[in-house]
């Protein structure tokens, strides 16, 4: 790697942010840009530059892969908030078990944030990996707690059926987003 | 005619359009984004951080209006050899421009300046 390029990881996220029609352009004009501010303002002015840059894409590219998976994207915020909700509510009625638990709710959380991340970041093997082996996560929470209470194993609670048949549907629309984006890079 | 004028209103130019199309129109040949991001810094008093997000949103944005046009030429060594995306203004560009500063223009020479600010 040549002395002057910016750092790997910003380098990784613009392009991740970067439509496939940008890649190329967009990425020349600031690494041209980065060159020419690390020789007159110093690496570190230059990083900061760029890190600002490369955020400056951010919304645009949340934009559009939002608008491109409007259920996914709303069901990732809603069992986000289910997650806090329970997460929440196991420590205020001092739930037995708290650990396990809070484990359940932070794992229904982390993979909502998870793939509300990985949807503008284009292109991250990476976060695409991380949210693939997430589905399958919460698509087995999901489908045990359907299979537990059809089966009467617990008490029937509806809002545990809700939430884990949501889980169930939020697994399938990420592995259904996952895969038209490598249809679409292949 | 409410509708004509409210088609006539989206069809108007925002300023920050207005300013990429200038630094495209005088830019030349040479309005690729690197140089139109810096034609645009420099136009802003030269201290502020234009964000590159929003004048590639606007480029896109004016080209999709058809008022601006495209062309990729081939990148330099400087830029990993990445190739470069040189714009261009078309007619109707330009004609959106003459207008969005003939209705400033005519406004402007209505008010009398200093503006008066009554507390």
């Amino acid at each position: 790697m040549k002395r002057s390029a910016p750092p790997a990881l910003l380098q990784h996220v613009l392009l991740a942010l970067l439509s496939p029609r940008d890649q190329e352009t967009v990425a020349g004009d600031l690494l041209e840009a980065y060159a020419e501010r690390r020789g007159r303002d110093g690496a570190l002015r230059a990083n900061a530059w760029l890190a600002l840059q490369t955020a400056s894409f951010a919304p645009r590219a949340a934009m559009t892969a939002y608008g491109e998976a409007p259920g996914l994207t709303g069901l990732c915020c809603f069992t986000a908030a289910c997650g806090c909700w329970l997460g929440t509510m196991d420590i205020l009625l001092h739930h037995h078990n708290l650990l396990y638990h809070e484990s359940i709710a932070g794992l229904i959380v982390g993979q909502a944030l998870l793939t509300l991340v990985m949807l503008p970041l284009r292109r991250s093997a990476l976060l695409r990996w991380a949210a693939a082996l997430g589905a399958v996560a919460i698509l087995w929470l999901g489908g045990s707690a359907l299979v537990s209470m059809l089966r009467g194993n617990h008490s029937w609670e509806g809002y545990i059926l809700i939430i884990a048949a949501l889980l169930v549907v939020q697994a399938a629309l990420t592995w259904r987003a996952l895969l038209r984006r490598q249809l679409a890079s292949a | 005619m409410l509708s004509a004028y409210i088609v006539g209103m989206g069809e108007l130019l925002g300023t920050f359009e207005q300013i990429v199309l200038l630094a495209v129109i005088r830019q030349g040949d040479d309005a690729y984004g690197r140089a139109i991001l810096r034609e645009i810094e420099q136009a802003c008093s030269g201290s502020r951080t234009i964000a590159a997000g929003a004048v590639y949103a606007t480029l896109d944005r004016l080209e999709a209006k058809g008022l601006l046009v495209s062309k990729l030429r081939a990148g330099t060594p400087e830029r990993g050899g990445r190739k470069r995306r040189f714009y261009r203004v078309t007619a109707g560009g330009s004609r959106a421009l003459a207008e969005a500063r003939c209705t400033l223009e005519s406004l402007w020479n209505s008010i009398r300046w200093p503006i008066e600010v009554r507390s």
